[in-house]
């Protein structure tokens, strides 16, 4: 386990490194701007949600000010009535000898839509006059009902009863009244002698719940109205409440006061709403789940989200470009860097771009890259001419053994009264020696190099005493291209040594130049033993001893110099063959000796 | 070429997610939801079953996306018929159907376990277990009212069962109870059904009474109580009437039981029932039915006009 999870931190930290600066900008401010947006969208979303909520309270407020309003007036309409009836009718009257039923009818009839009737009933309970005209049920004592009761109890005080089913008159075709008793306690006079009653208004409760079944169509919530001991007056489930299948919060509403509260109520929040109605301290009470608010909110939640995703892509995809813009230049030049890395000191190909620090930066490295070419192009020149040096040094050391044993030759020669021939190898060496040092250049032409090998085949054969022909055979339009000197001499040297002086047959040695595609051959063929093949592969690629004769310079000297002075595929070949012969061709650039001296001037200018 | 391709994976991420999101706007939003629609078929006689329209009207009130719908039935209709009018309420797209079997035993042979998900009993089920029925728990009604008679008459009584209708289980197992009940008090009972009763119910009761037959009566059709309360009150004065009890669930039941032409109503919940059927099909978890069954009140006249039932028995009057 602790290997696996070691593994995967492994991994994260190999990810990060690899990580590219493109990527840590888009994903940092890309998650600076995920962090930011989520702020302000919740603080949006919250302070819109809170002002719809409010503007919900708010408008449940207005909505319970005007329930109130229009249930403060009907009851005191309801009042008024009872004030009337009773201020302007039953204090006037002597009921020995009057009797106030008009009256009664009349204030009756005139607000008939709200009320189910209005009474007036004795201190024992008797029914004195009572409107609309109704059988009085049998058996039913008024003194013990509730509204009779609360009268007598504070005869000061007007009572309105919580509603109740009318238990007073027969009813008609099975029909039963549910109403809002208001009774007081009223002077009755008989004969100037003053007794107590009961005058009592019932309401209409059916007025009361078709103005809360209006406020609670189509809105938000539901509007219920409780007594001060919280017991309910009106309720939209209220059937279902009796039935024990819907519950209410009613008994802590009534503990509540007037103004907006939040409460939880069987694990739902709830915005309550109460406002307390005069004259009877019966409380309306607003309720609207917060759940609900939260359903109207959802076009808000919604569009919210709508928004946030619009944005986080188009803050996503903008990163990316806006990263992609920074950092296109960058990995170019990283690019750039990873070329030169791998030995490409091309400064032309160092990518110059994008703003202006990449591209100081790209000037500043094109620079330090000439620089160093430069500085490694000099290297290698001082280098090439520090191995020239040596090669022609060595070239042009003069084997002592050639030199001793060609001297022995002239006094020989001197000794035997042959004076022209020691005269003639006197001169070919004279001749040999002033080729050989050519005033210190090392370029001459083919004709001097020709004329220089053909000196010292002439000072040779005299030596080997002419076990040997040789052939020379140039064509006369490459005389005058140039050469490096003492590069014929080694191959003639080598034909002489190796190839005729041990073959029993007559050697041969031929020199042959011509012109071939643009190029210069000079072929130095012998008629020899030939050189076996493994031999002949090594002789270029390494530098070989002498065997004991010559002047101990290999043909690997030859090649490299012709390498160093001419680049390219110039070289030497060699074509050699077993008891056959060999021919070493030397290849050279077709350059005359005036374009080589007008190159030099220039190049010293 | 990467360039390019790239774009147009930018550009179609960002038109699936807009695509997406305008989708379910336009579902969430735009599209009206579907409406579950309820069909309640019950009885003609509005006054009878008000009460249970209205608890059914106000949990569908109290429901989003409900419509519900009232068919209604005359007395006289058979199972076959009640069969056709549940199946029709479904055919025309009701989801649901509530309804008050009009013969327990035939309809359960009929319906034969069809729509059983969809079809809900109220009141009066069928004898097919497998249909959902909301009703009180009427063994426990009948066994109540029996040991009430016992307590409130004594055991040395003759009582009459009227029970006319034996198509309906509920009735049928309510007076089950109430035997169950007498019985156990050996007070000696009558049922008397339609092959007893004959044609005139008055006139069969008032000769039970004249004849010192019975002491007390138990009513379990509302359609017999008229008959039975004539006869009270015309053989009685208020302070000494023939005691009558009734299980019946109506309007002229509480005018009688305030009238004191009964002496105890046993009434059921109707009113409950309505509400609990409905949300019990749409939130079978939201309703909290007690054993699985609606209440119902045992009432006498005294105790009628007290908070406890008057609340039950008289329907707010709209």
């Amino acid at each position: 386990m602790t290997k696996r999870f070691e593994k995967i931190v492994d991994s994260i930290k190999s990810k990060n490194n690899t990580r590219s600066i493109q990527i840590i900008i888009s994903v940092s401010f890309t998650a600076l701007a995920i962090v930011s947006m989520i702020f302000m969208e919740f603080a949006t979303y919250s302070i819109f949600h809170n002002n719809a909520r409010e503007e919900a309270i708010s408008s449940n407020t207005q909505i319970i000010n005007q329930v109130s309003w229009n249930l403060n007036s009907y009851i005191r309409n309801m009042m008024s009535i009872s004030d009337s009836m009773y201020y302007n009718v039953i204090k006037n009257k002597d009921l020995t000898r009057d009797n106030f039923d008009k009256e009664m009818s009349l204030l009756y009839e005139a607000n008939k839509d709200n009320l189910t009737s209005i009474a007036c009933v004795s201190q024992d309970g008797a029914v004195i006059t009572a409107t609309p005209v109704s059988t009085r049920k049998p058996g039913v004592d008024l003194k013990k009902q509730e509204w009779f009761i609360n009268a007598e109890e504070k005869i000061e005080n007007l009572h309105f009863s919580t509603p109740h089913v009318q238990n007073i008159f027969e009813s008609s075709n099975y029909r039963y009244y549910w109403v809002v008793s208001l009774s007081r306690s009223v002077e009755l006079t008989y004969l100037g002698n003053i007794r107590r009653g009961v005058l009592l208004v019932d309401m209409n409760y059916s007025a009361i719940e078709q103005m809360f079944d209006k406020v609670n169509e189509q809105r938000t919530g539901y509007v219920y109205l409780i007594d001060d001991s919280g017991e309910i007056i009106y309720h939209p489930s209220q059937k279902a409440i009796y039935s024990g299948l819907v519950k209410e919060n009613n008994l802590r509403a009534a503990e509540y006061d007037d103004g907006d509260h939040l409460e939880i109520y069987e694990g739902k929040e709830r915005a309550v709403v109460i406002k307390t109605v005069g004259y009877t301290g019966w409380k309306i009470v607003s309720v609207i789940p917060v759940r609900d608010l939260a359903v109207n909110n959802g076009q808000l939640t919604y569009i919210t989200i709508l928004i946030f995703t619009i944005t986080l892509l188009l803050v996503l995809f903008g990163n990316l470009f806006i990263s992609k813009i920074i950092t296109d230049p960058i990995r170019k030049l990283e690019d750039s860097l990873i070329s030169l890395e791998s030995g490409n000191l091309n400064a032309e190909e160092i990518y110059l771009g994008g703003t202006q620090e990449i591209r100081h930066l790209g000037r500043t490295i094109k620079s330090m890259v000439k620089q160093m070419r430069k500085l490694m192009d000099d290297m290698v020149k001082e280098q090439e001419e520090k191995t020239k040096s040596e090669l022609d040094a060595l070239q042009s050391q003069i084997n002592p053994h050639f030199l001793y044993n060609t001297l022995d030759s002239v006094v020989w020669m001197v000794e035997s009264e042959r004076y022209q021939e020691a005269i003639s190898m006197v001169t070919s060496l004279a001749t040999l020696f002033r080729i050989s040092l050519s005033k210190g250049n090392n370029i001459i032409t083919i004709r001097d190099e020709i004329k220089h090998a053909s000196n010292y085949m002439s000072i040779q054969k005299v030596r080997f005493k002419n076990k040997f022909d040789t052939n020379i055979d140039i064509d006369p339009a490459i005389e005058d291209c140039i050469t490096i000197k003492l590069i014929i001499q080694p191959l003639i040297e080598n034909a002489i040594y190796y190839g005729v002086n041990n073959s029993d047959e007559d050697g041969l040695i031929e020199v042959k130049g011509y012109e071939k595609d643009g190029d210069i051959y000079i072929e130095v063929s012998d008629n020899g033993m030939g050189i076996p093949p493994e031999t002949v592969e090594t002789l270029l690629t390494k530098k070989m001893e002498t065997r004991g004769k010559g002047s101990g310079i290999g043909l690997w000297n030859v090649n490299q110099r012709i390498a160093l002075y001419f680049k390219g595929d110039y070289g030497l070949s060699i074509d050699s063959e077993l008891d056959e012969g060999t021919t070493v061709t030397i290849h050279l650039p077709k350059i005359s000796y005036e374009e080589y001296i007008g190159g030099v001037t220039n190049d010293q200018k | 070429m990467t360039k390019n391709r790239n774009l147009f994976i930018i550009i179609m991420i960002v038109t699936l997610v807009l695509l997406f999101e305008g989708i379910a706007y336009y579902i969430l939003f735009i599209v009206e939801h579907d409406r579950t629609g309820i069909s309640v078929i019950v009885y003609e006689d509005d006054k009878n079953w008000a009460d249970l329209k209205e608890g059914a009207e106000l949990a569908a009130r109290n429901e989003e996306n409900v419509d519900i719908n009232f068919i209604v039935m005359p007395e006289a209709t058979t199972a076959k018929e009640q069969k056709k009018i549940i199946l029709d309420e479904i055919n025309s797209g009701a989801k649901y159907v509530v309804t008050t079997a009009v013969d327990s035993y035939e309809l359960s042979e009929l319906l034969n376990g069809v729509y059983e998900s969809k079809i809900e009993f109220v009141m009066n089920g069928t004898d097919d277990k497998n249909y959902k029925v909301i009703s009180p728990d009427n063994y426990k009604m009948g066994y109540e009212l029996g040991r009430l008679i016992v307590e409130e008459e004594g055991s040395d009584i003759n009582v009459g069962i009227i029970s006319i209708d034996d198509k309906k289980k509920s009735l049928n197992i309510r007076a089950q109870g109430i035997r169950v009940a007498l019985g156990e008090a050996n007070v000696h009972y009558e049922i008397w059904n339609n092959s007893i009763i004959g044609d005139d119910i008055y006139q069969f009761v008032k000769n039970k009474i004249n004849n010192n037959e019975v002491d007390a009566i138990i009513v379990l059709n509302e359609s017999v109580l008229d008959a039975v309360t004539a006869v009270v009150s015309d053989n009685s004065i208020y302070d000494n009437y023939l005691p009558v009890y009734a299980m019946v669930h109506s309007e002229k039941s509480v005018y009688y039981l305030d009238s004191k032409q009964l002496k105890y109503l046993v009434y059921p919940d109707e009113f409950g029932a309505g509400y609990a059927a409905v949300t019990e099909l749409l939130h079978p978890a939201k309703i909290r039915l007690k054993d699985d069954t609606i209440a119902y009140s045992i009432v006498k006249r005294a105790d009628m006009y007290s908070g406890q039932y008057e609340k039950v028995l008289f329907p707010f009057v709209k």
